[in-house]
């Protein structure tokens, strides 16, 4: 029998079933189009996870912190300070090192008082590692500041995002630190004065300038919070090959006696990823479980199928066809169905994800990680050749799984059993 | 057809086209053995037509199952043009069935197909390009009179003329025989002898050797031989004038 022989035989009989056939295409549709909403916008979260590293960070910088960036390790007890930066400076393939005071104080402006952020930092060479985004909407960022100097970002102005500002250029800002000494709880206060604010970021990344950020100058900030220690050190290599990366680090390591923790940004692309592609994983493999359910599906209306047809097998088999041909007319009325299920499930799955998007569904999601060093992010769905190449194999692959044995129960029917069956 | 067999040294010439050698067949429902063919001994020459008459239950279906090579035989052997069907695998079998041609008492077609699809049907199966296949199957439908009814499906036409597209059918690749169960056995009289017309004027001017299995003594007439079966043997033969 010639396949396209094969194939309209199988075609006539899907549309003799239709409402059947039609539920196990329907199920086959609903897992493909999980699988294709669900992995677009996974990798679309993945996408932008990348894109805000990338955006902040040039991946020749690496970060020292005498924290941990995991829950499991213990914090070392170990210090940094401001003037290791001129340590630093000295290792070879470093081209600048920023060091950042942060303090998390309350913030007086206009009418609201904020618990915000206030970093300490030499603003030329942060605006030398960060000159994407560093950089100011209204007002400038002064290479020699006066300590009065403060900078915003754009969201602690507009902290709702609504255009109503709590102030503007040359406005004072009221910043208070609390300490205690025993008992005795101090608050002390002084009065900025907002000389830039930045351009909206809209994520951040470790020591990164974000939109929740308060800028001072650091040599104010080593008066103001009466500490020379720092928490983070921001390091520019020369190059950003891994070679330098890695001896570079380790230069700074021994440096401190490996009490500190060098990190690069691979590290945490990587370490991102890694939780991203835990989480497609999941998404993927609750998405496939959905199909091969579809497959079972397919599976069962088929053998129905053989039970009522097993009369027309008879036939088929007494006019001398052969078992290989049975066995093809049911496995392509699988796939059949297999195909259209995946072509649908696209369709499905495609509009989907992108209705998710624009009516912004996911927006709790996504604002969600709003407070996290990730920043707030929209997901828009990605569709990558392998995503939609890869789900509609699989889906062929279960079609013709449990398609298989159905076809094979068929094709060993004895044609006269079959031919007496009523 | 002449086959040659395969031991070289004794050349015969074969001249039936079904040679059935003791043929038994024995069912076992549940404890009980059934002898469904008790030694059946006969022989069809090309261009035969031959009525095996008996009662239902004497193993009549069987055997044409047998000679159709549908069923395999306990013992004994079918010789379809020299070559015994128990020496076949299932795919060679399969083959031999493409020429042959059945008709059924319950015509076996193909609800969701019409009259010409169903017709088509063998010839697909056998790789015929679609234009000949077409050709032939209108011709076929015309030969036993149903050239006006092509495109309908076997629901829609009566016992007689469902009857005639199997026939049709079975047709379709030139069979070396054509075996018919009861093929009257769904049918008014009338139409009946109108489809023995056809079958036996197929036998005398297309040559078409042709077995068929009846219960009916008027049917059996229309052959040129009777077979009378009961009990899974042939008791006699009587031949027509």
């Amino acid at each position: 029998m010639f396949l396209s022989d094969i194939i309209s035989y199988a075609i006539g009989s899907i549309q003799r079933r239709k409402v059947r056939k039609g539920l196990a295409l329907l199920g086959v549709t609903i897992g493909i189009a999980a699988i294709i909403s669900l992995g677009s916008l996974s990798q679309g979260f993945r996408g932008i996870v990348a894109m805000q590293f990338e955006q902040g960070f040039s991946s020749d910088t690496i970060i020292l912190t005498t924290g941990s960036l995991d829950f499991l390790n213990t914090e070392s007890d170990f210090e940094l300070y401001v003037n290791d930066t001129e340590l630093i400076d000295q290792i070879d393939n470093v081209s600048l090192s920023v060091a950042l005071i942060q303090k998390n104080c309350f913030v007086h402006l206009g009418d609201e008082e904020l618990l915000l952020p206030v970093i300490g930092v030499d603003f030329s060479r942060y605006k030398e590692l960060f000159p994407n985004t560093f950089l100011t909407q209204s007002g400038s960022i002064s290479d020699f500041p006066t300590n009065n100097t403060v900078i915003l970002g754009k969201r602690v102005i507009d902290p709702w995002n609504n255009g109503t500002l709590l102030g503007t250029i040359s406005d004072e800002i009221n910043i208070t630190f609390t300490t205690r000494d025993g008992f005795n709880v101090e608050n002390k206060t002084y009065t900025g004065n907002i000389e830039g604010i930045l351009d909206e970021i809209g994520g951040s990344t470790i020591g990164g300038p974000t939109d929740m950020g308060i800028y001072i100058p650091i040599s104010h900030a080593i008066k103001f919070f009466d500490t020379t220690r720092c928490e983070t050190i921001l390091v520019k290599l020369v190059e950003s090959n891994e070679q330098t990366i890695k001896s570079t680090s380790d230069s700074i390591e021994d440096l401190f006696a490996g009490q500190v923790q060098v990190v690069t940004p691979t590290s945490i692309i990587n370490a991102i990823s890694e939780i991203v592609t835990t989480i497609e994983l999941f998404l993927i493999g609750v998405s496939a479980i959905s199909l091969v359910v579809a497959g079972v599906g397919i599976m069962n209306i088929m053998l129905t199928s053989i039970m009522e047809r097993t009369r027309e097998i008879g036939i088929l088999k007494s006019i001398g066809m052969k078992k290989e041909v049975v066995i093809l007319i049911f496995l392509s009325e699988a796939l059949i169905i297999g195909i259209l299920g995946s072509i649908f499930g696209i369709i499905v799955g495609g509009f989907l994800a992108i209705a998710v998007d624009e009516f912004g569904l996911l927006t709790g999601l996504a604002s969600g990680t709003k407070e996290t060093f990730i920043g707030e992010v929209s997901i828009s769905p990605i569709f990558n050749s392998g995503l939609l190449i890869g789900s509609v194999i699989f889906g062929l692959i279960v079609s013709i799984i449990f398609g298989l044995y159905p076809a094979w129960r068929a094709a060993k029917l004895d044609p006269v059993e079959a031919l007496r069956y009523e | 057809m002449i086959k040659k067999p395969k031991n070289s040294l004794e050349v015969r010439i074969i001249s039936n086209v079904i040679e059935v050698q003791d043929l038994k067949k024995v069912y076992s429902l549940g404890q009980v053995k059934v002898n469904a063919l008790s030694g059946i001994n006969m022989k069809v020459p090309s261009g035969d037509f031959v009525a095996i008459l008996g009662p239902s239950g004497s193993g009549k279906t069987t055997l044409l199952h047998s000679l159709g090579a549908l069923d395999k035989p306990t013992s004994g052997s079918v010789l379809i043009f020299g070559s015994d069907l128990a020496l076949l695998n299932d795919s060679q079998l399969t083959e031999f069935r493409r020429k042959i041609g059945f008709v059924f008492q319950f015509f076996n077609l193909i609800p969701r197909l019409t009259a010409l699809e169903n017709v088509e049907l063998p010839l697909s199966i056998v790789r015929v390009p679609k234009k000949v296949r077409r050709k032939r199957a209108i011709k076929l439908l015309e030969t036993v009179g149903l050239g006006d009814r092509i495109h309908h499906n076997p629901l829609e036409l009566s016992g007689g003329e469902r009857q005639r597209v199997a026939l049709a059918r079975a047709l379709a690749n030139k069979p070396d025989f054509l075996l018919m169960d009861e093929p009257t056995g769904n049918i008014d009289s009338k139409t009946a002898s109108e489809l023995l017309e056809i079958i036996t004027t197929l036998n005398r001017e297309n040559l078409v050797t042709t077995i068929m299995v009846t219960h009916d003594h008027e049917i059996a007439k229309y052959a040129k031989r009777i077979l009378h079966f009961k009990d899974g043997l042939i008791l006699k033969e009587e031949v027509n004038s």
